[in-house]
């Protein structure tokens, strides 16, 4: 009977446990968070659940974060913020709500039953919606409005979109305060049919996008009473991409408008009013990923023809952009050269190559620039390069013959010798790439013609300079050494021979005709004279030191006959040697063999008997003493003290 | 037969010492005189040493070894030796201004009267203790001195008896430091010191008063642990057989003071800091 009741009760335990296991093995230990936290540049209170995955902090439920200050606020202004929503498996989730706002109070409260109250001023922006997966989902708004007095004053901007798993869908609408836009997008996020949009403030000014399958063929838009069509893309090219809607977007619509001669504001109007809708999701993108959620972004897209390019044009692409950048250097580093810019208004050479350089820059140069911006920001496959180059040189191409005239006596001709390589008449990639190639050579062939020139008046000036800091140098060290005056006679001598040392040296400096030597002597007396600077301080603070190391070597000895605490000179060798022979010995080298080259030994060298006499005190020193009894030979004398450290450290 | 009588003092000094009682002993005491008399000063140079041992934290081996001579009619001051004085004892740090010490005495007394026939040298017991107290005063010391001997001295007749007295000495003593703000190493300093020694016993009648000693010193703190000093002393005092009779004497003294430490560097640190 026992019996069977024991099994029952194992195959039960059994039983449950296997039934358990799944919900154990998945079940996490989930925690909360309550306390400071910061996301960016967001640093507020946070109330979070999560779990650890490794190390990992994975937000799983709810999600809340906030900041406000009424300090802040009755101070001067409060920049606060709120944020609150669902994660799950650190993914975003269910009903979200962004706030921030930058108020203002005027300082006054008011008791309302049991509360205080402060009325508001300022801007608050808010974003609601749902999401789903990490991606918005269903109906988003964003708003941002004026507050006066704790009321909305005026609405600043306003956005509605509908989205499926982040892809919007239907209409939307965006308004300001200046103008309304309503669009629609197809089921697949690609922009479709007209998007338009009005002035709030003149009725008559309008703005119309015309798509088609996320393809923008027209904008017709009327600005100042007058209407314009500008056709965009072709309907008929051989293929297309599907990218989406953004800055980058813009930047290609703009391009794409000036091969066809035409341009538009697009800071205004729809672009304006769907990028500054883009910053605002983005603020709330950048604080989900920086949560950990990452799919936030809406996938607004549109269609664009697509040239591709094969490898050789890339390659040619590429070349051009090298060029352009080595030929802009040069010539921002010619034409904004002080010193170039003073010469050539009197030599009539220096004028010649400016105004090569200046014809260069204008001609070759400065075209490319919105081309090769186009290739640095990866639009350049979506434009029609073929006729993005036509555009380029409206009035025609240079040729490799420059006529130099402006302010010059006689006209006169750039040319390279071996122009006849370069042909840019064509109008194609590879006939820019001669082109620019064309302009660098030129380029580097004028600095190189100008280097000496330039060179050498820029040497002239840097030895200005020099003079100047080697006298302010010198100045310096005549003062210190006389501030010094008052350091015991011993030290006098050494000071002296500080000083004339300087002296003599920069006379030696002026005697110096070529410029080069001159130079280097210049630049190794400057290290010279703050050596010798360095080395004075070092002496005016030696008889002070000497003093402290004095100090440190004695021993408080109390007296029983006296009944008196006495200080008793400890390790007297040591102190003896220290100011009894390397101190003199110090002086006397300076006083007799200083020159630029021991300087800054010499220096050291006190600097470091100092610190050893200091660390010497502390040590175990009776070997020390033992050998320094025999030794009157300074040098010998500081070879023992750094043995004794080395030995130390052994 | 000289060696077995030194023997039996021995053997009596010992019971003396153990038992406290001593034998009474003959002074041929003679009438007090009508009016105090003074003797002619007797003029005499002591070389004093004086070691302080530091042995411990709080204690230290106090060790002086003085030499004494006096006049002879041939010479005056440092004519024959008077006593070999060796004085030792145990002594405690309260603090950096009091101490006290415990120890003995032996004193080896050297015949002075050139015509006497007795033992040329006997030698002289004492148990003492001492009380030192130190005050600052501007930039000098000024110290007070209790120093309280039990002695037991004898005459240099033959077989005389050992007497037993007390010693109740106070001084006080000044240092001023002369080429010093205060007493430091290289420092000169004078001392002017007084001293009364009272004594009692059965055999002290008429003649309490001792000696009492006035003295001018100069000395010099060479080192820490080491100083010298020399000074002239004038002292009077009781006659023990006839308290009318006075001693009187002048004294040239030269003393050494060393107060060397053996410890380890690591045991001296806390040397200044007893209250730590």
């Amino acid at each position: 009977m026992n019996r069977v009741d024991r099994n029952f009760l194992f195959t039960s335990i059994l039983i449950f446990l296997i039934l358990h296991l799944p919900l154990q093995l998945g079940a996490q230990a989930q925690s909360q968070y309550e306390g400071n936290y910061e996301i960016g540049s967001y640093s507020g209170k946070a109330k979070y659940q999560y779990y650890l995955s490794g190390t990992d902090t994975i937000l799983d439920g709810d999600f809340q974060m906030q900041r406000s200050s009424l300090e802040a606020l009755l101070k001067e202004e409060d920049a606060s913020f709120f944020f609150k929503g669902r994660f799950e498996k650190g993914v975003a989730v269910g009903p979200w709500k962004f706030q921030f706002g930058e108020y203002q109070s005027d300082n006054e409260s008011k008791v309302v039953d049991f509360e205080y109250r402060v009325l508001i001023s300022g801007v608050q922006e808010e974003g609601n919606g749902s999401i789903k997966n990490g991606s918005p989902d269903g109906k988003w708004t964003y708003q941002v409005n004026q507050i006066k007095d704790s009321e909305i004053d005026k609405t600043l901007f306003k956005s509605e979109f509908t989205f499926e798993n982040g892809v919007p869908q239907q209409n939307f609408k965006i308004e300001n305060h200046s103008s309304v836009l309503v669009g629609r997008f197809l089921r697949n996020g690609l922009a479709h049919d007209e998007w338009s949009s009005y002035s709030l403030d003149v009725i008559e000014d309008t703005e119309s996008w015309f798509f088609e399958d996320g393809l923008l063929l027209r904008i017709k838009n009327v600005r100042d009473g007058i209407p314009k069509t500008l056709s965009v893309f072709e309907k008929d090219e051989i293929e297309y991409r599907t990218i989406p809607f953004s800055q980058k977007y813009i930047m290609l619509l703009e391009a794409t408008l000036s091969t066809r001669g035409d341009s538009l504001d697009l800071t205004k109007g729809i672009s304006g009013l769907f990028s500054q809708n883009e910053t605002y999701y983005g603020k709330l993108s950048t604080i989900l990923s920086q949560l950990g959620s990452t799919t936030f972004q809406p996938k607004y897209r549109v269609k664009v023809p697509f040239y591709e390019l094969d490898s050789v044009q890339k390659v040619t692409l590429d070349d051009i952009a090298h060029n352009f950048e080595t030929a802009s250097a040069i010539s921002e580093n010619l034409l904004g050269n002080s010193h170039f810019n003073i010469i050539k208004r009197s030599d009539p050479e220096a004028l010649y190559h400016y105004n090569v350089v200046s014809t260069i820059t204008t001609d070759f140069v400065r075209p490319l620039v919105e081309f090769v911006k186009y290739r640095h920001q990866g639009i350049i496959e979506y434009i029609d390069v073929q006729q993005l180059l036509k555009t380029l040189w409206p009035n025609g191409k240079p040729g490799t013959s420059l006529t130099i005239t402006d302010g010059l006596p006689s006209t006169r001709t750039f040319e390279l010798a071996n122009a006849g390589e370069f042909n840019f008449e064509d109008n194609n990639l590879s006939a820019i790439s001669q082109l620019i190639a064309y302009a660098k050579l030129s380029l580097e062939r004028v600095k190189d013609s100008l280097a000496d020139q330039l060179t050498n008046e820029e040497k002239l000036q840097d030895l200005n300079r020099l003079e100047e800091e080697l006298i302010a140098l010198n100045d310096s060290l005549v003062l210190k050494v006389d501030s010094l005056k008052k350091l015991p006679k011993t030290y006098q001598k050494a000071l002296e021979q500080i000083s004339s040392l300087g002296d003599s040296s920069l006379e030696k400096y002026a005697m110096i005709e070529n410029s080069n030597e001159k130079l280097a002597y210049g630049n190794n007396l400057k290290t010279c004279l703050m050596q010798l600077l360095t080395l004075a301080d070092t002496l005016g603070a030696l008889p002070e030191e000497q003093e402290k190391i004095a100090t440190l070597y004695q021993d408080s000895v109390w007296n029983p006959f006296m009944a008196t605490v006495m200080d008793e000179e400890v390790k007297k060798r040591i102190t003896a040697s220290y100011s009894k022979i390397l101190l003199p010995y110090f002086i006397e080298k300076v006083a007799t063999a200083i020159d630029c080259e021991s300087a800054d030994l010499v220096n050291q060298q006190i600097l470091r008997t100092n610190q050893r006499m200091e660390d010497l005190r502390e040590e175990d020193t009776r070997k020390l003493e033992r050998k320094l009894k025999r030794e009157k030979n300074p040098e010998e004398i500081l070879k023992l003290l750094v043995a004794a450290a080395i030995e130390k450290e052994d | 037969m000289r060696a077995t009588s030194n023997t039996s003092n021995w053997l009596f000094l010992l019971m003396a010492l153990i038992s406290f009682t001593i034998s009474a002993q003959e002074v041929e005491n003679e009438a007090l005189p009508l009016e105090s008399k003074y003797k002619d000063p007797t003029t005499k140079v002591w070389f004093n040493t004086y070691g302080n041992i530091r042995i411990g934290k709080r204690f230290f081996w106090d060790a002086q070894t003085h030499f004494r001579f006096q006049e002879t009619e041939a010479t005056p001051w440092i004519g024959q030796i008077a006593q070999i004085y060796n004085r030792h004892a145990i002594g405690y740090i309260y603090s950096k201004k009091t101490n006290f010490s415990l120890g003995g005495v032996v004193r080896i007394n050297f015949n002075t009267d050139e015509d006497s026939t007795d033992r040329n040298v006997v030698p002289e017991w004492r148990i003492w203790h001492q009380y030192q107290f130190a005050m600052p005063l501007y930039s000098a010391m000024i110290y007070h001195r209790i120093r309280i001997e039990h002695r037991w001295t004898q005459g240099f007749a033959e077989n005389s008896d050992y007497i037993f007295r007390n010693r109740w000495r106070y001084m006080f003593r000044a240092k001023i430091p002369l080429n010093s703000h205060k007493l430091a190493p290289k420092t000169l300093y004078v001392s002017p010191e007084a001293e009364l020694i009272m004594q009692s016993g059965k055999k002290v009648v008429a003649s309490p008063m001792e000696d009492l000693r006035l003295t001018t010193t100069l000395g010099y703190i060479a080192t820490p642990r080491l100083t010298f000093a020399a000074g002239l002393m004038y002292s009077q005092g009781q006659d023990l057989g006839n308290g009318g009779i006075y001693k009187q004497g002048w004294t040239m003294r030269f003393h050494m003071y060393f107060s060397p430490d053996f410890r380890k560097v690591k045991n001296k640190l806390p040397e200044i800091h007893l209250n730590d």
